[in-house]
């Protein structure tokens, strides 16, 4: 199988699952029973995650028509305290970044991802997370779900719309390229 | 008009180098590496100082 870069490599994914243990003891921690602030102020229902020892990187079934392991990734930009989003499908044992999944769960999965983004700024709560999808279409689906659940995570969270000549605070309605999402401290 | 398609062409070019979407990767090294990339030639030098001070205006 090729990479985006065009070479042929090949695949070990054992690496990749060591990260994550299944004996719910060291490494392994069942966020849904840590963040009871974030379980009170989203409505939205949401997948169970699991996160690996770094707190960088977060693991979730989606099961809508078909069962699908999905991967969020917070990794630094070249600016400190900021960090990347990068959402992806594990599918034979390779990872897609742009997968439409069309697996009719799409509200329970950007559920998730929110409450993962808030499970990650309570443990990094001076770090940003910088969201931009892989298109217009899904940028403005993630405007849409930001909009929906706006009473609820206003508590948790500071969001900033961003154009290439705008930040500002979200405002509804409005499209934006990406988003940088940080805690409330007040 | 010649040199407006030429232009585009290297755009194009360029995006299919970097845009890491559609690709499937082997690990999510790989993964993150190619979607940082993607996201740093997005946008200009210019968008990422104001996005480095607004982070420090926080």
């Amino acid at each position: 199988m090729k990479c985006w870069c065009g070479k042929v490599l090949i695949i070990d994914t054992r690496r990749l699952e060591s990260k994550f243990r299944d004996d719910g003891k060291d490494g392994l921690i069942e966020g849904v029973n840590l963040k009871d602030r974030i379980e009170r102020n989203m409505n939205a229902s949401s997948y169970p995650f699991r996160v690996d020892d770094s707190c960088h990187i977060f693991r979730f079934t989606s099961t809508g028509m078909k069962t699908i392991e999905k991967v969020v990734v917070f990794d630094p930009l070249p600016i400190p305290g900021i960090y990347m989003l990068v959402l992806g499908d594990f599918d034979e044992d390779e990872i897609d970044v742009g997968v439409k999944s069309n697996n009719r769960d799409l509200e329970m999965v950007l559920s998730t991802v929110v409450k993962i983004i808030a499970f990650f700024l309570s443990d990094y709560p001076d770090a940003s997370i910088f969201v931009e999808g892989s298109s217009a279409a899904r940028n403005r689906l993630y405007r849409i779900m930001i909009e929906k659940e706006r009473k609820n995570w206003r508590e948790l969270f500071v969001i900033k719309g961003i154009d290439e000549d705008t930040f500002e605070v979200f405002q509804s309605g409005k499209n934006y390229s990406s988003y940088l999402i940080s805690l409330c401290k007040t | 008009m010649q040199k407006c398609s030429e232009e585009q062409a290297n755009h194009d070019a360029n995006a299919t180098l970097s845009d890491p979407f559609g690709q499937r990767f082997s690990s999510i090294e790989a993964a993150t590496n190619a979607k940082r990339d993607w996201l740093l030639s997005r946008h200009s030098s210019d968008f990422w100082e104001k996005l480095k001070q607004l982070k420090e205006q926080q």
